[in-house]
């Protein structure tokens, strides 16, 4: 291994936990702290009440009703761009479908891209319909969980927060100013900021081109911290519009992890008991580790076919470890943004990308997201764990029971037998076989990608499948909602299950929840729950693939 | 139930005024003013006419022998349809791409450089390697008469090196290398 590589390597994790935990401090502040801030004054005197406490049913009903309505509007927006202002290539609005899959997509934290932004979208869109839901479905997340980590920290509680509030605290005061900072960064980059149109061009040979522009640095800002991930280009984080140079592919491979990284630190900050959140972090960790070092040793051999190194669908100015340490961060969180194609990278780099996305995406995971899934793997541990040896199971003190296991098992274990459904449907029907541009393994993975992408809310994608077709728009869109919501209701339910219940005090027969021990059962509960589901349609995907790459 | 409604719909359009046009326009704003050439999309100007010949971050698809050549592009270069070939690495394709992407420097050698070969992911990847500039010399020095050891040093003199020693790979800016290749004669 190259010493720069370890160096790279060094300084990325060295950054982001210095900056994960400083940023981690000031969410639990923002979120424990009491009374009235300026942001719930401001939203009574817009009429919305932000400071009465709501219980798990009115918290659900407003995440609910909030993000449907920022669905239909997107939609709408997306639909009537031809009569908006801020569309100087004069762009026509989508077809239904087409529509439907972009607003499922951005309000679902997926960016999922079935369009080329630079062909497709009007500035208007652009910035008032996906910049808008880059934030606010990141907020979401955010909000779910930390009315998640109130129901287990506090003791017989039934209001567990004001969702207005807890969204805007966090957009205002975290996600703006970053991403404000973070664009005029990627200005001095190169990474265009503009509302004029495009550029003609005459080139030196005397060709007649014409090069989109427009307000790029601001979406992709918080496409990067909002672990969103839908480019403002089609070719996403690949096109040296939004990441021009070396520094700024690292400050935005930095900015992948940042947030969720925080999230976990604003955990440990908010329990009683900061070594609780040790194994959690731990197992994260770990996972993100193994993985970075398997990618990035798979990617630098040489293609026994082409008796070259796997630089298919990089750009010059990126190197291959800065290429599979992306690929690696995006799919561990749920981003999902690309700075070289996936398709064309080796197949065990390919694989390493399905599996963290096949885990639910809970290493580290997205921005709220991620952490509240992991979760619901601690609450299925502690379960099993008191299986074995016989005992009430409890975390945190709160009991575990059926309604929880019931819950955390269906948030778990849906997503991914949908996704095995929506896969084997997808790859028996000619609609669905229509879009694949490989034949053999790799078609397969093709889809099984787009699925796993859509139900993990990911979004980023083995591009040779064209989705943007009317079975993928569908399919793919309903897979994204069911991914985003039917893990938000069932947390939703369990934090509403686990706020009332009193918590026991720790006893010789508590299983312990803050030790190593208990770190390994939860490491051992994902590998059997998350990765092992998908043993077999792996198998026949990126594993033969690498296999047919031995004969040569 | 409508205050839940009308809450939502109130918080939706005060973001959508805040998001979707305060922070994206200050920003246009901040860096045009501040960063204007960058803003607007790092664009080239001819040094004789003022023209716009090209961006600096955007490849273009060079095929005059005159002038040195970029990175194969799936798209042909074309800045409104950016993407990558999604070539499996098993692919056939893959393979058959490579050997068509070789045939256009047969008449120039052996062992052509791999990034000659391998498209982009971008589409439109606006620099070759060292090794992809200091290959195609001896067809400009010819097509050209330059003297080789001329064009030599000018590609030397373009080269971007790693950041840090550490980001990024040693690269050319294709359209920059060409525009002072002009100037050369």
């Amino acid at each position: 291994m190259k010493i720069d590589v370890l160096i790279l390597w060094l300084v990325y994790f060295l950054i982001l936990s210095g900056t994960g935990l400083i940023l981690g401090k000031m969410l639990a502040h923002i979120f424990k702290e009491k009374g009235i801030g300026l942001e719930e004054k401001f939203l009574k005197l817009i009429g919305i009440d932000a400071t009465t406490s709501m219980n798990w049913k009115e918290y659900l009903s407003a995440v609910l009703i909030f993000n449907l309505i920022g669905l239909i509007l997107l939609q709408l927006i997306l639909m009537t761009q031809q009569w908006h202002p801020f569309n100087p290539e004069a762009r026509s609005g989508l077809s239904f479908w087409m529509a439907f899959n972009i607003a499922t997509s951005f309000v679902t934290n997926t960016n999922w891209q079935n369009y080329g932004g630079e062909a497709t979208l009007s500035y208007f869109s652009q910035m008032l319909g996906l910049t808008v839901q880059n934030f606010l479905s990141a907020s979401t997340g955010v909000a779910v969980l930390v009315v998640f980590i109130r129901s287990l920290v506090k003791k017989e509680v039934t209001l567990l927060g004001n969702f207005w509030s807890d969204l805007t605290r966090f957009t205002v005061r975290i996600l703006l100013p970053l991403s404000f900072v973070f664009a005029l960064f990627l200005i001095s980059q190169g990474v265009p900021q503009t509302l004029k149109g495009s550029v003609s061009v005459q080139t030196l040979e005397g060709k007649d081109l014409k090069v989109p522009v427009g307000p790029v640095a601001s979406q992709i800002a918080i496409k990067m911290n909002g672990s969103n991930g839908g480019g403002f280009f089609n070719v996403n984080a690949a096109h040296p519009y939004e990441n021009p140079t070396p520094v700024s592919n690292f400050v935005q491979l930095i900015s992948i992890l940042l947030l969720p990284v925080s999230c976990v630190f604003m955990l440990i900050f908010m329990l009683p008991r900061k070594q609780e959140g040790y194994p959690i972090l731990g197992v994260m960790t770990v996972l993100l580790l193994l993985g970075v070092v398997l990618s990035y040793w798979a990617q630098v051999q040489i293609n026994p076919i082409t008796h070259m190194v796997y630089g298919e669908g990089v750009d010059t100015r990126f190197s291959l470890s800065e290429c599979s340490l992306w690929s690696v961060a995006t799919t561990a969180v749920s981003n999902g943004s690309v700075n070289c194609m996936h398709s064309s990278m080796s197949p065990l780099a390919q694989l390493v990308a399905l599996f963290n996305m096949m885990t639910g995406e809970v290493i580290f995971g997205g921005v709220g997201s991620g952490l509240y899934g992991m979760l619901l793997y601690v609450l299925m541990t502690v379960f099993l764990a008191g299986l074995m040896v016989g005992r009430t199971p409890e975390y945190l003190g709160k009991k575990i029971e059926s309604k929880e296991v019931i819950w955390a098992s269906f948030a778990l274990l849906a997503p991914g037998l949908f996704n095995l459904l929506f896969s084997a449907w997808a790859l028996h029907y000619h609609l669905g076989l229509a879009s694949l541009s490989h034949s053999g393994p790799h078609g397969l993975s093709e889809v099984l990608y787009a699925f796993t992408s859509a139900f993990g809310n990911n979004g980023s994608a083995f591009a040779g499948l064209n989705a943007n077709s009317t079975f993928y728009n569908i399919t793919t869109g309903f897979a994204m909602l069911f991914g985003r919501f039917a893990v938000i209701v069932s947390v939703l339910i369990i934090a509403g299950s686990l706020g009332p219940k009193k918590k026991s005090p720790i006893g010789p027969g508590s299983l312990k929840t803050d030790t190593s021990l208990f770190a390994v059962l939860l490491f051992s509960v994902i590998l059997i729950l998350g990765a092992l589901t998908f043993f077999p349609v792996l198998v026949l995907g990126p594993v033969a693939e690498h296999l047919i790459l031995d004969i040569f | 139930m409508k205050k839940l409604i009308y809450s939502s719909v109130g918080l939706v359009f005060f973001f959508i005024l805040v998001l979707g046009v305060l922070y994206p326009v200050s920003l246009v704003y901040m860096g045009e003013g501040v960063l204007k050439a960058k803003s607007l999309g790092s664009f080239i100007f001819d040094s004789k006419s003022g023209k716009i010949i090209g961006s600096e971050l955007i490849g273009q698809n060079w095929i005059n022998p005159r002038y040195f050549w970029g990175r194969p592009s799936i798209n042909s270069y074309d800045p409104m349809n950016s993407g990558g070939s999604q070539f499996a690495p098993i692919s056939l394709q893959l393979k058959n791409q490579i050997e068509e992407n070789s045939k256009k420097y047969s008449s120039e050698g052996e062992n052509i450089p791999e990034d000659l070969l391998l498209s982009s992911g971008s589409g439109l990847d606006p620099h070759i390697s060292v090794e992809g500039a200091i290959f195609q010399i001896s067809r400009i020095a010819r097509e050209r008469k330059l003297n080789e050891e001329r064009i030599r040093l000018l590609v030397l003199s373009l080269v971007e090196k790693k950041t840090f020693g550490v980001l990024g790979q040693d690269r050319i800016n294709v359209l920059k290398l060409n525009q002072k290749l002009d100037q050369l004669e």
